[in-house]
């Protein structure tokens, strides 16, 4: 009987051992990727990465051809538009300005600074894509949009190196699905540091189009010829995940 | 029994947690937001000579002039009070996408007599001076109508490669004179009409414009 008893009572402290472990482990998790500030500091197995992102304010739409963050921040020339402007707190989708049509171009950056000389490697992810306002799953507007990674570069001894995507695995033109759930690659294992003697920053510039040649279509699954279908949707891409390894998968 | 089965549960859920920790540290994930996108319907409004443009609106002021005395010379010095001026306004509103407007002018009467310009700029009011502008009076009738005519196609031409964004406003005029010499026998300036129909079709400015 005090065997027995002794065994329950082992068993009830396991169990109760599980079950604050689990706690831990789970408010450890979303506290990592619940956070919301957009510049942070974070120091994990050695790496030390500081993340910042900007959109690029055009009041025509037609996106960045200036892929240079640091000289042409809304900051650095003190203006609001034809410039990057840093999202301090993207803890909600950056909402922007006015009405989106076909045609249309959106580009953003994100600067992954690394801190220290210790290597890591970023992926770079979009996911929890949604359409709002639709009528059949057909004619969700998230079909009509793409993306594209347009530059990839280094900051180091306060200048930007040229484009060098083409080193590393990166994403060209993909639209996005009208299944729910997917998640869209934007860039997969780009070293944080270039040259290892300097701590750096490497900068993804990417751009997001409102495709003209995609089209809608009828209840009974005729083709429109044009995007009308689209109209007073949204289209939100809720989140970008970014995931710092400190070593490269094989 | 029993005992060996939960000490093996315990084990595995331990070994578990552990792999989900160690890959946590090894790891560094963070969620952020990005965008919101929304596509809304052009709304435009439009007057002309600042009233809300309908359908169908009467001018009764067209004027007849003669050609040599009148449009080249300005003898009399009344071309431009005798002008008819349509004056348009396309008010693109705050919740449109970026934009462009097709403008196309068509008469009805294609025996018409009448002679229109289209300005672009607000701030003209003198035509005669505009129209002699654009002319050369030495040339011949049917060549100063056809230099006319190509004013009016690049006047057109700039309003419909014009972007506009929310919220602005595209501006032109149309100033029409009658032509006694063009026109039909019997002249009838009293009783003359015609249909000047004028198209809006505002479309999103850089993709679908079906």
């Amino acid at each position: 009987m005090k065997t027995a008893q002794l065994n329950m009572l082992k068993s009830i402290g396991y169990l109760m051992l599980s079950v604050f472990m689990l706690t831990v482990v789970t408010y450890a998790w979303f506290t990592i990727t619940y956070e919301n500030k957009a510049s942070l500091t974070s120091k994990i197995s050695g790496v030390e990465a500081e993340y910042t992102f900007y959109v690029y304010q055009n009041k025509y739409h037609t996106g960045s051809n200036t892929l240079n963050l640091y000289d042409n921040t809304c900051a650095v020339l003190e203006q609001d538009d034809l410039c990057y402007q840093e999202v301090t707190n993207p803890i909600t989708p950056e909402l922007i300005d006015g009405s989106v049509a076909p045609g249309e171009r959106f580009s953003f950056a994100i600067a992954i600074n690394s801190i220290g000389t210790n290597q890591g490697y970023v992926n770079l992810t979009l996911g929890n894509i949604e359409s709002i306002g639709y009528d059949i799953e057909e004619n969700k507007i998230q079909k009509a949009f793409g993306y594209e990674v347009t530059k990839i570069s280094h900051y180091q001894n306060d200048i930007e190196s040229e484009d060098h995507k083409a080193l590393y695995t990166y994403q060209s033109f993909r639209h996005f699905e009208i299944t729910d759930g997917q998640y869209y690659d934007l860039v997969t294992e780009v070293p944080m540091i270039y040259d290892i003697n300097y701590s750096s920053t490497v900068i993804i510039y990417f751009d997001v189009y409102y495709d003209p040649s995609i089209f809608g279509q009828d209840l009974d699954g005729t083709p429109h010829t044009n995007s009308h279908a689209f109209i007073n949707q949204s289209f939100v891409i809720n989140d970008v995940y970014m995931n710092v390894r400190s070593t490269k998968s094989s | 029994m029993k005992k060996y089965i939960l000490v093996m549960v315990v084990f595995l859920l331990l070994l578990s947690m552990t792999m989900t920790i160690v890959y946590g540290w090894f790891t560094y994930v963070q969620r952020k937001s990005v965008s919101t996108f929304t596509s809304n319907d052009i709304d435009v409004i439009i007057y002309l000579n600042e009233d809300l443009a309908v359908e169908t609106m009467d001018l009764s002021n067209l004027a007849f002039v003669d050609f040599e005395d009148d449009i080249l010379n300005d003898t009399n010095h009344a071309l431009n009070d005798v002008a008819e001026v349509m004056s348009f306004e396309m008010i693109l509103s705050g919740n449109s996408p970026v934009s462009k407007s097709l403008i196309t002018l068509d008469i009805y009467d294609t025996t018409h007599p009448l002679i229109y310009m289209i300005i672009t700029d607000p701030a003209i009011v003198d035509y005669h001076s505009y129209l002699a502008s654009l002319i050369n009076p030495l040339d011949t009738k049917e060549n100063i109508l056809t230099q006319i005519d190509a004013h009016n196609q690049t006047q057109i031409d700039t309003l419909n490669q014009e972007i506009m964004l929310p919220g602005e406003t595209q501006q032109f005029k149309v100033v029409v004179w009658g032509d006694y010499d063009a026109l039909s026998e019997p002249k009838d300036i009293e009783n003359y009409q015609t249909t000047l129909a004028v198209q809006f079709k505002v479309v999103n400015a850089y993709g679908d414009v079906s």
